[in-house]
């Protein structure tokens, strides 16, 4: 591992993986994995197609068990606090998880009465995001800029301390890009914790204080953004994984 | 029944009161399914009260049959338009997202029921008289214990692309001695009026608590499987 970096005080540490592996059936996609993050560290995931990015949030959001090893977060194991530990996360997908056929505000207010928030967060979040005057359109009828935007106030609603990311700058342009730049700069400013998987390299660079990437289930990198250049990054990641940046 | 299943079952019936697809599709049925009935056992000649034996199988035929639709894109609307993932993410137990879905599936096929009655009615001239809430009783009981193990079914097979097939394959094995016969049996009971409804009661109620008991026990190795 260059770097190896091993993580940070235990005391401040929100997610903490222990040997984690996920198979699916002959294909090893996480191995024996360990990692640490600190509370209100951004923490970037960096890796080519099948690095095992993906996989790693799923398990890290409960979406997907593991095969074997432990997955902490907040001091919570999620094999046995599942629900627990859903209430403490936010989780933005490629996928938004929003219902085509209910309106904006229909959306978040579903899942703020699932996590029992308070409903004035609904249009909180609508104005936070520059929604409330499209808060009665169906998501169909709204731009993917937008429908992106609302998925962000989806995994906000209930005010986790830690917000997932999957790929958020894909299928985004340039404008939208510098948004979620900016959006990613707030959380971190607000105390949240903030982990998220991209191949974007130059944005994942500028939002993230921590660099990690993956190849084939392993980290191969794990370093301080303040002890790496964006040029040194840019080159470990082209040797470490083989791919041109 | 807990909140979050109640407020899934809302959604449910939010959006298909917006869209009406799933209703839709099980009225039509039921409809095409009565008239064909209506017309093949008594051509113009409506007496469906001189045959009250035959109540109870074209009644239940066409729930059944419009279940089959309803349950079909129960789970699958939230697979293919990849809103599943919404729902496994809330801080609610698996067996919740069951039940709000068991619900809604419930009252669209009561609704399909309350339907299919008005159609006998109407199609065939038959007069329940003082036997509807009675009934109404089966019919519930009835439709309960189908949706119970249908949904769990519908969950097991959201994710294949035969699912219509492979529900109907796995589904009507499972229900043919535990809900089709013991409702029919009861409601000609009740249409007919002599015999004991309570065994065939008895027998519905109880698949549809053990069709529970199994979903409290699996559906969270199904969803996540």
């Amino acid at each position: 591992m260059v770097g190896g970096m091993k993580g940070t005080d235990s005391r401040n540490e929100i997610i903490e993986t222990r040997n984690l592996t996920k198979k699916f059936r002959s294909l090893t996609a996480v191995r024996n994995l360990s990692l640490k993050i600190g509370r209100g560290e951004v923490t970037v995931l960096f890796g080519p197609n099948g690095a095992g990015k993906t996989t790693l949030i799923r398990i890290l959001c409960t979406l997907s068990r593991p095969t074997s090893g432990d997955l902490l977060v907040d001091g919570l194991n999620t094999s046995n606090n599942g629900r627990e530990v859903r209430r403490k996360i936010g989780v933005v997908l490629h996928d938004p998880l929003l219902y085509d056929d209910l309106t904006a505000a229909e959306n978040l207010r579903f899942y703020c009465r699932m996590y029992g928030s308070d409903e004035s967060r609904v249009d909180e979040l609508l104005d936070l995001f520059g929604l409330r005057h499209r808060r009665n359109d169906r998501i169909a009828v709204l731009s993917s800029g937008m429908v992106k935007r609302l998925s962000i106030a989806r995994a906000m609603i209930h005010d986790p301390d830690i917000l997932i990311f999957d790929e958020p700058f894909s299928s985004l342009d340039s404008d939208s890009i510098s948004k979620m730049v900016s959006l990613i700069g707030q959380l971190r400013s607000g105390g949240k914790t903030v982990l998220l998987a991209t191949h974007h390299l130059k944005e994942g660079y500028d939002v993230g204080e921590r660099l990690v990437i993956m190849k084939k289930g392993r980290i191969v990198f794990d370093e301080r953004k303040a002890e790496t250049s964006a040029v040194e990054f840019e080159s470990a990641y082209d040797e470490l994984t083989g791919a041109s940046s | 029944m807990t909140f979050g299943a109640l407020r899934i079952a809302q959604k449910d019936l939010n959006i298909e009161l917006r869209t009406r697809e799933r209703m839709t599709s099980m009225v039509l049925l039921s409809l095409v399914i009565i008239l064909s009935f209506r017309f093949a056992f008594f051509g113009f000649d409506v007496n469906l009260t001189g045959s009250p034996e035959l109540v109870a199988p074209i009644l239940w035929t066409t729930i059944f049959f419009a279940g089959l639709v309803g349950l079909e894109s129960s789970f699958s609307y939230e697979k293919e338009n990849k809103y599943l993932d919404g729902l496994l993410l809330l801080p609610t137990s698996r067996f919740s997202i069951y039940l709000g879905k068991m619900l809604s599936n419930f009252l669209f096929l009561v609704v399909i029921d309350v339907m299919t009655v008005v159609f006998i009615i109407a199609f065939f001239a038959y007069d329940f008289g003082g036997d509807i809430l009675t009934l109404f009783l089966v019919l519930l009981l009835g439709t309960f214990s189908f949706v119970a193990m249908g949904t769990l079914i519908s969950g097991m097979t959201m994710s294949a692309r035969t699912r219509q097939s492979l529900l109907q394959i796995a589904l009507i094995p499972l229900i043919v001695f535990t809900v089709v016969i013991p409702a029919v049996v009861a409601t000609s009971t009740v249409v007919i009026g002599s015999g004991d409804l309570a065994p065939d009661l008895r027998i519905l109620g109880g698949f549809g608590i053990l069709s529970l008991l199994l979903a409290y026990l699996l559906f969270g190795h199904i969803l996540e499987g």
